[in-house]
């Protein structure tokens, strides 16, 4: 009976103990802030779904309670030498105190305590941590962030290409030789393959070329099919592994067999010109095999534009 | 034509619970209704910010309903349906232009 009695005296008291706090003070300030910071970054047309709930939340938030401001105050105080126990400590140790107003106001909402209470300040940060992250992404993945694309004034889902500076080439009219007609072409860097770094890689010890490596070098057949004014020079590297004197056959000899399959395809073999480096010029250290790879390659090069 | 049907519709239903002293669940049916209405007619696209504010109240209302908080329930609702209105509207809009 005793026990029992004991066990409801302390239940009640518990509960007397959870509900005795009736209001809890929200502070908002940080989460007002990262919203406008936010909503500064284009987070409301980044994101706009993310960004709707979390100001809907902070909303109801604040409505849901007394808003109002905490104002800090800061009291420097200076001590005499007094014991630690002595009677009227405050009176006679203190010898000075001086109170300074803290500046900075924090917004504050003064709620019931319930479940929202305690919710609503975690989901607002979820969704800003999501706006945040909608705001640096790259939906159409051209590069450029969201808050970017709409700073420039162009759609964040539509690709938007780099603004390319035209190439110009000076080619050498051959009909009009004697005249020596120089005709200026423009031409865009994506139209040019050869204008990219064309290499191919290769095993060690082996001057074949991988099967991967086919669809490149057709790329390469067709373009100087279709310039037949354009030379090209395949030029052949090895790692550091073994002689020099191997290493510089092998080099010729990884691009010998480029020149052979470029022919292979229809490409005059009078228009490739060949050439075997071997241990020089890496891309890489050799420090492993990834990068001994990376160093075992055949580069082309244009060399000049046929007469 | 179809903008001003529904706009009767959901404005017919708002002042319907207005009048009719009518209960929480119910304007949480009106809110629910004005959302639908607004998905409908390709808010959620054409106006993602303001129907993701309804659809937001509407959550609100919800969660507060189910904490027995009615009148934040009803407030929210009624901002539910304000938004999916505006939404509704901002759809429109886009179309005439």
């Amino acid at each position: 009976m005793r026990k029992l009695f004991i066990c409801g005296c302390l239940i009640s008291l518990s509960f007397g103990v959870s509900f005795a706090g009736d209001s809890v003070i929200v502070d908002v300030t940080e989460l007002q802030s990262k919203l406008d910071r936010l909503s500064q970054m284009h987070g409301k047309e980044c994101s706009p779904q993310e960004f709707a709930y979390a100001e809907t939340y902070l909303e109801t938030l604040k409505r849901g309670g007394k808003t109002g401001s905490k104002e800090e105050y800061i009291v420097e105080s200076k001590f005499k030498e007094c014991g630690p126990l002595e009677i009227g400590y405050v009176k006679t140790c203190i010898d000075s105190y001086k109170v300074a107003k803290k500046e900075d106001k924090r917004d504050i909402v003064i709620r019931e305590n319930s479940v929202d209470t305690i919710s609503y300040p975690v989901k607002i940060n979820y969704y800003l941590s999501l706006v945040e992250k909608n705001i640096y992404s790259d939906k159409d993945g051209d590069g450029i962030p969201c808050y970017k694309e709409i700073e420039m004034g162009t759609n964040p889902d539509i690709y938007d290409k780099k603004e390319e500076k035209p190439q110009t080439i000076a080619v050498i009219d051959k009909k009009e030789e004697e005249k020596q007609h120089v005709v200026t072409e423009t031409k865009r860097e994506d139209v040019n393959p050869l204008n990219q770094p064309v290499r191919v890689h290769f095993y060690f010890n082996r001057a074949d070329i991988k099967k991967e490596y086919l669809p490149y070098l057709n790329v390469v057949a067709k373009f100087l099919k279709m310039h037949k004014d354009v030379k090209v020079k395949i030029v052949g590297y090895t790692d550091n592994i073994g002689p020099k004197g191997y290493n510089d056959k092998l080099a010729m000899k990884r691009a010998l067999s480029v020149k052979k399959y470029l022919t292979k395809m229809g490409v005059e073999s009078d228009r490739i010109v060949i050439e075997g480096i071997g241990k020089d010029r890496y891309l890489v250290s050799n420090d492993n095999s990834v990068d001994r790879f990376t160093n075992r390659r055949a580069e082309f090069y244009v060399i000049s534009i046929a007469d | 034509m179809r903008k001003i049907i529904l706009s009767i519709l959901i404005f017919a239903g708002v002042s319907f619970a207005q009048n009719a002293g009518i209960t929480t669940s119910e304007y949480l049916d009106q809110a629910r209704d004005a959302l639908k209405k607004a998905y409908e007619s390709g808010a959620h696209v054409k106006a993602p910010y303001e129907y993701s504010k309804a659809s937001a109240y509407y959550s609100i209302a919800k969660e507060s309903a189910s904490n027995f908080s009615l009148d934040n329930a009803v407030e929210a609702s009624k901002k539910s349906i304000e938004w999916s209105l505006k939404a509704i509207e901002k759809t429109f809009k886009g179309v005439e232009k």
